[in-house]
């Protein structure tokens, strides 16, 4: 228990020293600070896998907290620039080891056989045998964020950590509420300036699928929560909500860099999320090539390594692995080309086009064989039949009133929230074919599940935009919708 | 009574708390009244408290507990003496290959690619334990157990290796000798795929005798 206490705060208190020593000061320092110190971990372990260095995750968990240390040096000289009040670290870690009691003691949990997967690939990654060729299936479809987040239960012969999950659950919440205070009590008083976050997360907190993904051994709540933390602190960067900038930057790298790790489709949900947030006139030079380079360098790093190894050991290389290495290489260049001062890549129509170019990519792939869509289409369908995929009304409920905010209203930089949510379905279908399977429908089926990672933003959505939001007819004028001013 | 309704669909938060509100009633209803047969407030302690999530598997996944339990009982029958064969040199194989290594149950990985009789001979020359296949992650499974000297398949609940295997399936032939036993857990897919997970057994070491027909 003290072990689990340990390894789950050691990653927080990472996380939060990096965000407080970049100016973030309040209580969301905790639930963002756990998101910045799992995908830190994720991010050094991809590394150490994709390189010559050994594998086992204490490497990945030591250096988590050295670097954290190291960027709290540079950027924080003084110790109390560097730690979060002691009063909120309280609360926090009370709150963790509450969590911890809690679940080690009740063992509430769901797993399903993807779970083994996740698992075994722990396992052969503390024992030192991924670079055996053992692994390789595994390397596009489980990849290593949920075997890291519990590989150090293998250190003290455990197969999971009983707490992690369902404290990501809680950082997915509190980290909703976060994002939609900061983004209304400017419009609201200081009452409803809480009442609209506390009822955007208790409407997410009671759905029954979010229940079940908090306590599922998978990666569908991790994603969400990288999604939410990567595309919330983004919006409320374009905001100009009062939230230190670097801070904002930093969750949003780190986040990006987390869920390029976590699930197949994580490189894909955090480039969307991404490129209207680049694309925009209110994103420094310096943010938008460091966003560009953490992206590109988390995707082409882990997919490259991808490639190259099945390409070693099959007489192919999956194309999937393939195009994702390169886009990310792409990315990189970008990125790099920015920082040198270069910005004409990065036109406003680009989110536009990408959009498109999933649709049309879409059209071209059913063309071509239509059968994976055909078999797929009742899996996207059962999003209406509440009983088969466990969802009840509430998927069906969040789509209606996300459709309802986009078609009535329009607030600023409202693409960067509606990116995710608006092309996950065609996403997920162009997967379907890059991984060349289908989807089956059922509440275990890949989609049904998936549909949990845009969930927190939609709600986001949908809170921010009736708050925020003016109705379309009423034209331009409105100060509500004026772009922040550039930066660049 | 009128003018205050008027008054709060004014206020910029109105249709946000209304719609929110909403959500949060239609979620909180369906959460704890509606059974999905899967997660709610209602039931979880009934269908999530379990002491760990293997056990888990073994109270109620007859395909997780027949994977996970032949590699472990594996590695108890004879540490450091199971070859594995990859017989595929396929993406499942690999899994399969990585499965055993995870469990502790592997020492050494030969690369051929062999079919079942083959298999079989390759591992009778070896003289030793040998895994082979991929398991399947999808569908129930059987277990057979083959006598190695007319291949005849014995059917039924087969193998009390430790408790854990049952089912019964059509086979292929195994070679001589009788000594063996060839377990296979064969995993059928949903769309009729199937993986095999294939392991030969000294008869001495699971305590099978000659012509001992298994209940």
């Amino acid at each position: 228990m003290i072990a689990e206490f340990l390894v789950v705060s050691g990653w927080t208190i990472a996380g939060a020293v990096m965000l407080h020593s970049v100016g973030l000061r309040d209580w969301s320092v905790w639930p963002l600070g756990l998101v910045t110190g799992l995908a830190l971990y994720f991010s050094l372990g991809a590394l150490q896998v994709a390189t010559p260095l050994p594998d086992h995750p204490a490497v990945a968990y030591a250096g988590t907290l050295a670097a954290a240390a190291a960027f709290a040096c540079w950027r924080a000289p003084r110790l109390r620039d560097a730690l979060p009040h002691w009063r909120s670290g309280a609360v926090a870690g009370a709150g963790i080891a509450a969590v911890v009691m809690v679940t080690r003691t009740v063992h509430i949990v769901r797993w399903h056989v993807d779970t083994f997967e996740y698992f075994k690939v722990a396992a052969l990654m503390t024992q030192g045998h991924l670079d055996d060729g053992t692994f390789i299936d595994a390397l596009d479809k489980r990849l290593l964020g949920v075997p890291m987040m519990h590989a150090p239960a293998l250190w003290w012969d455990e197969w999971y950590l009983r707490s992690v999950t369902p404290l990501v659950g809680i950082a997915c919440l509190t980290i909703v509420v976060w994002v939609v205070h900061q983004g209304v009590r400017g419009s609201l008083g200081q009452r409803l300036g809480w009442v609209v976050p506390v009822l955007a997360g208790l409407a997410l907190a009671l759905t029954n699928r979010f229940q079940f993904h908090a306590l599922y051994l998978n990666g569908h709540l991790l994603a969400a929560t990288f999604l939410v933390a990567l595309v919330g602190c983004a919006w409320l960067y374009l905001d100009s909500a009062g939230v230190p900038e670097p801070a904002l930057i930093a969750v949003v790298m780190a986040a990006s860099a987390g869920l390029v790790v976590t699930r197949p489709e994580g490189g894909l949900l955090a480039g969307l999320a991404l490129v209207s947030f680049v694309v925009s006139d209110g994103v420094t030079r310096r943010h938008r090539a460091l966003t560009l380079l953490a992206l590109g360098l988390a995707v082409s790093t882990w997919h490259g390594y991808a490639a190259v190894a099945q390409a070693r050991l099959f007489d192919h290389t999956p194309a999937t692995s393939l195009a994702y290495a390169v886009v990310g290489a792409g990315v990189v260049a970008v990125g790099l080309l920015v920082a040198a001062g270069w910005s004409t890549p990065l036109v406003p129509w680009l989110p536009g086009a990408f959009e498109a170019s999933l649709w049309l990519g879409l059209l071209a792939l059913v063309v071509h064989d239509a059968e994976i869509f055909l078999e797929s289409a009742p899996a996207i369908l059962a999003m209406y039949t509440p009983i088969e995929t466990a969802w009840g009304g509430s998927l069906f409920a969040f789509y209606a009133a996300s459709l309802l905010v986009l078609w009535r209203m329009r607030f600023i930089h409202q693409r960067v929230l509606r990116y995710p949510w608006s092309t996950f379905v065609v996403l997920a279908l162009v997967l379907a074919y890059a991984r060349d399977g289908r989807y089956h429908g059922g509440s275990f089926d890949s989609l049904i599940r998936m549909f949990i990672e845009v969930v927190p933003v939609m709600v986001v959505f949908i809170a921010i935009g009736m708050v925020r939001g003016v109705p379309r007819d009423v034209g331009s004028a409105s100060a509500t919708v004026v772009a922040a001013p550039s930066r660049a | 009574m009128k003018r205050a309704w008027r008054e709060f669909w004014r206020h910029p938060g109105a249709t946000a708390v209304a719609t929110l509100g909403a959500l949060v009633a239609m979620n909180g209803i369906q959460v704890d009244a509606a059974d999905y047969g899967q997660f709610t407030l209602a039931n979880a302690w009934h269908r999530y408290d379990h002491p760990d999530v293997f056990a888990a598997a073994l109270e109620e996944d007859p395909n997780a507990r027949t994977r996970y339990d032949v590699y472990v009982a594996l590695a108890e029958i004879a540490p450091d003496s199971v070859v594995l064969i990859p017989d595929h040199g396929e993406a499942r194989t690999s899994r399969s290959v990585s499965r055993l290594y995870s469990f502790g149950a592997v020492d050494e990985v030969v690369e051929t690619r062999v079919d079942a009789r083959g298999l079989g001979e390759l591992a009778l020359s070896q003289g030793v334990l040998v895994a082979s296949g991929a398991g399947g992650s999808h569908g129930a499974p059987w277990v057979i157990l083959v006598d190695g000297e007319n291949g005849r398949d014995r059917g039924g609940p087969l193998l009390d290796l430790h408790g854990v295997l049952t089912g019964t399936a059509a086979t292929p032939v195994l070679p001589e000798p009788r000594e063996w036993w060839w377990l296979v857990a064969m995993v059928q897919h949903p769309d009729s795929d199937y993986y095999y997970t294939n392991v030969l057994v000294e008869s001495s070491v699971v305590g099978l005798e000659g012509d001992q027909v298994l209940p």
